[in-house]
């Protein structure tokens, strides 16, 4: 069994044997899958995110609780962090690469150090003490926290009322302490970089934007819309035209292939139309002034300088999703009505694929929900496939509908898109009575009247509705 | 006479059996507290048993001949030099024991390497070592708890605590003669709640007659005190106010921020460690004089009755023990963990920079499948679209604690 199951099943045995899965809403007929839909539904896809779902379901106590039903060894005065490590490592899940210590961490540090030297000053003297973590900070923040930054104008950390120091830190003005402290120049000219190899410093200001953006698209790559991957591509191009230092330099279409979660983000898997394999850690794209710090992967091979790629402007025109070594794949025929809901409204689901059944028997329409989510596959790549062979999209909307992460993060942008940039018709459906009027969904057209959701409204009545709703699936269908 | 004659509280034979069985142990106190005289004491024991001593402190490290300690630019820029020479000294002896006094600054200034190569020398058994230190900001968790676990990863601890007050009584009676030395001498106690270093620091302001005021040089050492400590600085006396008041919750159900703030009171002897399980959350009178003389207040009887709802919830769910060993409250009695949770919420109306809210803390420790289940007992139903933080929020208002 797969790692992450098996600490599905431990919370599962956890509710059950203590009674707290029906109250939870799940289905105790079958507590495994309705774990695994919630999962799905919160978006959980690493290591960390489990850990925050578990968090989150358990709590401290819960956890500490299971670590007893495992018969672990555990202190229950540790952080629930070593706790969770402990259950995890059991179920052979190792933690994700981390930083040492994060930036909020140092800020306390120093705030720490701070009050003790103020208790001891005859002895502890700040100017020795604080000066390495100070660095370390800013060196962190420069190399891990610069996206964060840069979104967010600032960084938020703790630490305010505690000493000078962390209110200057809680209120941090980067460049102003950077100058503060003369500390800009040996941190841009040798940065901080315990693992890796290879640092290559982009200084044209085109490319730093082009960069910006590429990290932008990044956290979404896997649902990128064509014109995304397009601009997604472009942003590549402009970087490595920086790169080689050649305005005119046009290698082939390199589209990617995997965006996989780091212990600091995401890391992309490029292929180019040779085979080869690039690997772009716009995890970390480091702004500083005008300057940008890549952080090499692993592997260092980022960019890597021996990569010959063959100029085909004709490529860039039209950008392929998902190419895979040595080929591509077309995009696919919008020949579905794709389906999508909340998990918590599974039963109006079954509803909608009774009433469409008679349509898909004739082979009048192609209906895809996540159900057909292949056993073992990346149901991502799956939901993101049918996203992009969809021609209407069916949303069963209620609150449990505009409360998924999943759905108004991922799922929801990517229809719109669809529906923006391929035509793709929407269709929605008031499931119950929910806030639909603070949403997108407001301004297409809805298959029911919002005001009599069909919750609201009698047996007879919703069949009734159903069929109406059915029948104009068929028809933007065909059309 | 002096204080060190009279009993500190620990003493070899508390000392030895750690030193067995694990080569090294911790002593932790406070400012004033006696810290270099225990240091002075056990030393003596320990030659007093033929054993090797290196006795060494900050001054031996951060004084070199005479130079000032403040002046950044004159200390040294490692003390790893004078710790190996004295590594050097021991290892040459059969039976040897280090005594650090003031480790804090062993802790802070040796190099990383040499904290391990300390701890290995200690597990190998090459020498052994006592540790007599400060209280840390954050004792068990922050960048000095993790200094002192590369040195050595569970170090057995020994707390200094204040005097008891026989002790205390018979050490206050050797600074007064004459009519009124006993009610001097009771007075010194009940100021300087026993802690050694205050006693000497205030045994020259006793009053000169019985039922006197506090005389204007006590008030302008008050006022010193005060402004040492910083205690206009809003998050501390909002802090000092309210642990006046009798209402503070335990130290884990605190901001981050006011746990910080709280052990720098700690180290210097204000506040005690365990204050929320103490009638009595400053160690003398003299620190209400410089919290500035607050009374406790009368918690809300709705707040404490609806805490005390919550807190029979919790315990009937069998969570009590594992709550209050979140909250710091270790084998609490019935009754206190509401309290925790009316000075909670208390704290949280009046000074909410303070606390960590209980919604928070609620949520954190039990999960949402138990703050669903209490809310769903409480109230028939629990939305549970709703995040843990946010359905014990709404714990919190059926049980009239909003």
């Amino acid at each position: 069994m797969k790692p992450i199951l098996m600490v599905v099943r431990d919370v599962q045995r956890y509710l059950e044997t203590r009674h707290l899965a029906e109250i939870l809403g799940f289905d105790t007929n079958d507590l495994a899958n309705a774990l695994l839909r919630s999962l799905h539904d919160d978006g959980v896809t690493d290591t960390a995110g489990l850990m925050r779902w578990v968090d989150e379901l358990l709590g401290k106590a819960g956890i500490c609780l299971v670590l007893k039903d495992l018969q672990l060894e555990f202190n229950p005065n540790d952080a629930k962090e070593i706790l969770l490590k402990i259950w995890f490592s059991y179920r052979g899940i190792d933690a994700l690469p981390q930083p040492g210590v994060w930036p909020n961490e140092l800020a306390e540090n120093l705030t720490e150090i701070a009050l003790q030297v103020a208790a001891s000053p005859a002895k502890l003297d700040a100017f020795r003490l604080m000066g390495d973590p100070l660095t370390a900070l800013l060196r962190y923040i420069l190399l891990f926290y610069a996206y964060e930054l840069r979104r967010n104008g600032r960084l938020a950390l703790q630490g305010e009322d505690g000493s000078q120091v962390a209110e200057l830190l809680g209120d941090l003005n980067l460049s102003e302490l950077c100058a503060h402290l003369k500390c800009d120049a040996p941190l841009r000219a040798s940065p901080y970089d315990p693992a890796s190899n290879q640092m290559i410093i982009l200084s044209d200001e085109a490319a730093c934007a082009s960069l910006s953006r590429l990290a932008d698209l990044a956290g979404e790559v896997s649902l990128l819309s064509p014109d995304q991957t397009r601009e997604f591509s472009d942003c590549l191009l402009a970087i490595l035209r920086a790169w080689h230092g050649d305005n005119q330099y046009t290698p082939k279409a390199c589209t990617v292939a995997e965006a996989k979660e780091t212990g600091f983000g995401s890391k992309l898997t490029c292929y180019d139309e040779m085979g080869r394999t690039i690997i772009i850690g716009v995890e970390s794209p480091l702004t500083y002034g005008k300057d940008v710090l890549v952080r090499t992967t692993d592997k260092g091979n980022i960019w890597a300088p021996e990569l010959q790629v063959v100029p085909d402007a004709d490529a860039w025109k039209t950008p392929e999703i998902g190419s895979r070594k040595g080929r591509t794949v077309k995009m696919p025929a919008r020949d579905q009505v794709f389906i999508s809901y909340s998990h918590k409204d599974f039963k109006w689901l079954e509803e909608l694929q009774t009433q469409l059944e008679p349509y898909v028997r004739n082979a009048k329409i192609k209906v895809w929900d996540d159900t057909k989510i292949r056993a073992g596959a990346n149901w991502r790549y799956d939901i993101t496939q049918a996203l992009e062979s969809a021609k209407v999209a069916v949303l069963l909307v209620s609150p449990n509908f505009l409360a998924s992460k999943f759905i108004t993060d991922k799922e929801l942008p990517s229809i719109l898109e669809a529906a923006k940039s391929a035509g793709v018709t929407i269709l929605w459906v008031p499931v119950r009575s929910s806030s639909f009027e603070e949403t997108p969904i407001e301004a297409y057209q809805a298959a029911h009247p919002p005001e009599r959701p069909l919750a609201s409204m009698t047996t007879a009545a919703r069949d009734k509705a159903f069929v109406e709703i059915c029948k104009q699936i068929q028809q933007e269908y065909r059309r | 006479m002096n204080v060190a004659t009279y009993d500190l509280g620990i003493h070899l034979r508390d000392v030895f059996p750690h030193l067995r069985e694990h080569g090294a142990v911790k002593i932790v106190g406070y400012e004033r507290g006696g810290k270099s005289t225990l240091a002075e004491i056990l030393v003596g024991e320990l030659r007093q048993l033929q054993t090797a001593v290196v006795h060494q402190n900050a001054t031996a490290w951060l004084l070199r001949g005479s130079e000032p300690v403040g002046d950044p630019s004159r200390q040294v820029a490692s003390i790893d030099p004078e710790l190996t020479e004295a590594i050097s000294r021991l290892e040459e002896e059969q039976d040897s024991c280090w005594v650090v006094d003031d480790a804090e600054v062993l802790l802070a200034y040796a190099t990383d390497n040499l904290l391990h190569s300390i701890g290995r020398k200690i597990l190998s058994g090459r020498f052994s070592m006592i540790l007599i230190r400060n209280r840390f900001v954050h004792e068990y968790a922050g960048w000095f708890n993790g200094r002192e676990t590369a040195l050595y990863a569970e170090l057995p601890a020994l707390q200094l605590e204040p005097l008891p007050p026989s002790t205390a009584l018979q050490a206050a009676q050797t600074y007064y003669r004459g009519a009124i030395a006993d009610v001097q001498a009771s007075w010194l106690v009940a100021m300087s709640g026993g802690i050694p270093g205050l006693m000497s620091d205030l045994a020259p302001f006793a009053p000169a007659w019985a039922g006197a005021l506090p005389g204007d040089r006590l008030l302008a050492r008050v006022m010193r005190r005060r402004q040492d400590l910083s205690l206009e600085r809003p998050l501390r006396s909002g802090l000092v106010r309210v642990l006046g008041q009798r209402a503070l919750p335990p130290r884990p159900m605190l901001s981050p921020t006011a746990q910080a703030e709280i052990g720098a009171l700690e180290i210097a002897g204000m506040v005690h460690p365990r204050y929320a399980q103490r009638s009595e959350p400053f160690c003398g009178q003299f620190w209400h004089l410089v919290s500035g003389q607050v009374d406790p207040v009368r918690l809300p009887e709705n707040l404490v009755n609806a805490s005390l709802e919550l807190e029979i919830t919790i315990r009937e769910l069998g969570l009590g023990p594992q709550l209050a060993a979140a909250v710091g409250l270790d084998g609490a009695a019935e009754g206190d963990l509401a309290n925790a949770f009316a000075c909670s919420l208390s704290c949280q109306r009046s000074a909410p920079e303070l606390v960590t809210p209980l919604s928070l803390i609620l949520a954190e420790n039990l999960g949402k499948a138990y703050v669903a289940n209490m809310l769903h007992r409480k109230s028939g139903t629990a939305d549970t679209s709703l995040s843990s933080q946010d359905l014990a929020a709404q714990l919190l208002i059926e049980v009239g604690l909003s």
